[in-house]
């Protein structure tokens, strides 16, 4: 367990460098001049030519692309992302200041989507064929199928414009103002959940309807286990470790619906930073949060692998 | 379980039998036979589905509701949206197949080099692909724009190395499972040169995963143009593509409710519908599964 630890911990520093060149390859291939683009239009004048070398020189755009690379990695195992070229505010405060906001969202829905698709996967799977699971099958293909920001749209449209019984867009933080942050979260938090319940039930119930299958189940439904018995004890034990893998895929996958779903409803987090930065054209914030967001997916599917490990006891004692 | 019980009367199972197999199967037929035609001229001739051209203003009858001359109404300059969602359809379509198509062109045969030579190179290539495929593809595609600009050709470039990776990566799986078989084995030992097993041996063996994987990639392509150009970093605004209407209308949720319906719709049966079909394919190419 612990060198099984250690190689995905190594493999993922390995895919975050190589990201990182990725990521600096852009930088260099992006239009513009840093120094220029940090002066602004005094840059066009010709007695700030010697000023702008100068910056050049201190910013380090003068030496090879490998040192420039060295350097800016140097700086970002230290936690510093460089400075916006809009308002030269640091990079890493600016998404430390977001985070919240998208956690809030990310958190709400995983666990909401996970308390309603658990148990209609299971009643779908012991009643095979019967209404409830072709209903169920069918709602799950639309709502992987519907896309998120249409569906807040829609929401928008009946709760705050027919109903008016919540507001259409803005963020409050939850330590503000804890009610209202929750009831502006309402929508966004329904519309990330929407896909999540359709694809973790979809998946649960095909796995759940294998694992039901098996002898073990019938086994133990000859030994007189009560149904109830048989689903928590034997079938979700065994569906679990594959739940948790899928589970980690599709926070994963969330991570980018949410990005969206923060411009449909001004959701000031992650995303909304994101998509303003592009609109600014602010190349060191964009480029922060994605190395930001690529690392936490890198996390996610780091911890989601350890736990399948953890759950797997094939996997646990090799 | 299948097995029909003694008890239950013939019509009962008959009706069992409707319900199981005839109804879910006809929803998601009928759902393909509607939508793929209406998808097929949309891409092929947009004037028959919508005669009036979608840059034709009348500001006279801006925000209207449905109308005869106006089926699904007019957008804020007095736009048919009929013929703005056809034609944005038209626009989607094409972005999609022509990202979906590029992407194949890549990455399969990086994943046919990388699975039938192996060694270094398919540890280089798939190594690639992981970095590639570790991050959302909606923010490797945000990288790309804000990088390259917004423009129909950066998002079909964008959405197509998004899915390089992909296509490599189950090309590069299918071909090391084909490469183990008996029959290629058969066709090494009567000297067919290697060239030759890996074209007409292992290659047309590999194509039912790939039909079903770009049809479903097909479906995730359009919501990923959508999705960029709704949040502004796709096609600009007096083109139009469901994303940019979807965008345009939450302006004007007050004023013309309407507006948000047809683009979605399209949208949502677009992708329903491409998907199903995957799914189809799925069950009559796969032979497990049958």
């Amino acid at each position: 367990m612990l060198s099984f630890t250690l190689r995905r911990l190594l493999e993922m520093i390995v895919t975050l460098l190589i990201l990182s060149m990725l990521v600096f390859g852009m930088l260099l291939a992006a239009p513009g001049d840093p120094a220029v683009a940090l002066l602004g239009r005094a840059a066009a004048r010709p007695e700030n030519q010697e000023l702008l070398e100068r910056l050049r020189r201190e910013m380090g755009l003068d030496q090879p692309v490998y040192v420039q690379y060295l350097r800016w990695i140097g700086r970002v195992i230290q936690g510093d992302l460089g400075v916006s070229n809009r308002n030269g505010e640091a990079v890493i405060t600016l998404i430390a200041s977001r985070l919240p906001a998208t956690f809030q969202l990310l958190v709400c829905s995983t666990i909401i989507s996970l308390i309603i698709a658990i148990p209609l996967a299971v009643a779908a799977a012991l009643r095979r064929g019967s209404w409830l699971d072709q209903t169920l099958v069918f709602l799950s293909v639309a709502g992987v199928a519907i896309p998120g920001f249409w569906l807040g749209l829609i929401l928008i449209l009946v709760f705050s414009v027919y109903l008016g019984w919540l507001p259409p867009s803005g963020y409050t933080s939850l330590f503000e103002d804890p009610v209202d942050s929750l009831r502006r979260s309402v929508m966004p938090v329904i519309t990330l959940s929407v896909y999540l319940i359709a694809a973790f039930s979809r998946f649960l119930r095909s796995d759940l309807i294998e694992v039901l299958s098996q002898d073990y189940i019938r086994t133990a439904y000859a030994k007189g286990l009560s149904r109830r018995m048989v689903m928590w004890r034997h079938a979700m034990k065994n569906a679990l470790p594959s739940l948790w893998t899928m589970a980690g895929i599709e926070v994963g996958t969330l991570l980018g619906g949410v990005i969206i779903i923060e411009q449909v409803f001004g959701w000031s987090g992650i995303g909304w930073l994101a998509v303003q930065a592009v609109n600014n054209r602010d190349y060191p914030l964009v480029l922060g949060i994605v190395m930001v967001v690529a690392a936490g997916f890198s996390l996610i599917t780091l911890i989601t692998d350890l736990g399948y490990a953890w759950l797997n006891p094939e996997l646990r004692h090799p | 379980m299948s097995a029909p019980t003694s008890r239950t009367f013939p019509i009962q199972g008959y009706w069992r039998q409707f319900r199981r197999r005839v109804i879910p199967f006809s929803l998601s037929t009928g759902l393909i036979v509607l939508w793929a035609p209406i998808m097929g001229l949309m891409v092929i001739a947009p004037q028959a589905l919508a005669p009036l051209p979608p840059e034709q203003m009348s500001p006279a009858e801006r925000l209207q509701g449905p109308s005869l001359t106006h089926p699904l109404g007019t957008d804020e300059f007095g736009r048919s949206i009929l013929s703005r969602v056809v034609y944005g359809g038209q626009t989607s379509l094409l972005i999609a197949l022509s990202s979906v198509g590029l992407a194949m062109l890549f990455g399969v045969p990086l994943g046919t080099i990388a699975g039938y030579c192996g060694g270094w190179l398919d540890s280089l290539v798939m190594r690639l692909q992981d970095v590639l495929l570790a991050f959302p593809a909606i923010l490797f595609a945000i990288l790309l724009i804000a990088t390259f600009g917004p423009s129909p050709l950066n998002l079909v470039l964008t959405i197509a190395m998004v899915y390089v990776p992909r296509f490599a990566r189950l090309q590069r799986g299918s071909v090391l499972m084909v490469k183990s078989r008996p029959y290629v084995e058969a066709a090494r030992a009567c000297g067919v040169p290697p060239l030759g097993i890996l074209m007409r041996t292992i290659l047309p063996n590999t194509t039912s995963p790939l039909i079903i994987q770009s049809t479903l990639s097909l479906a995730i392509a359009v919501l990923i143009e959508s999705g960029l150009s709704y949040m502004g970093l796709g096609i600009q605004p007096p083109d139009s593509t469901w994303g940019v209407m979807l965008k345009t209308s939450q302006t004007y949720l007050h004023l013309a409710p309407h507006y948000v319906l047809a683009p979605g719709v399209f949208l949502f049966l677009t992708v329903l519908s491409v998907n199903l079909l995957g799914d189809w394919l799925r069950d009559q190419l796969d032979p497990r599964s049958r």
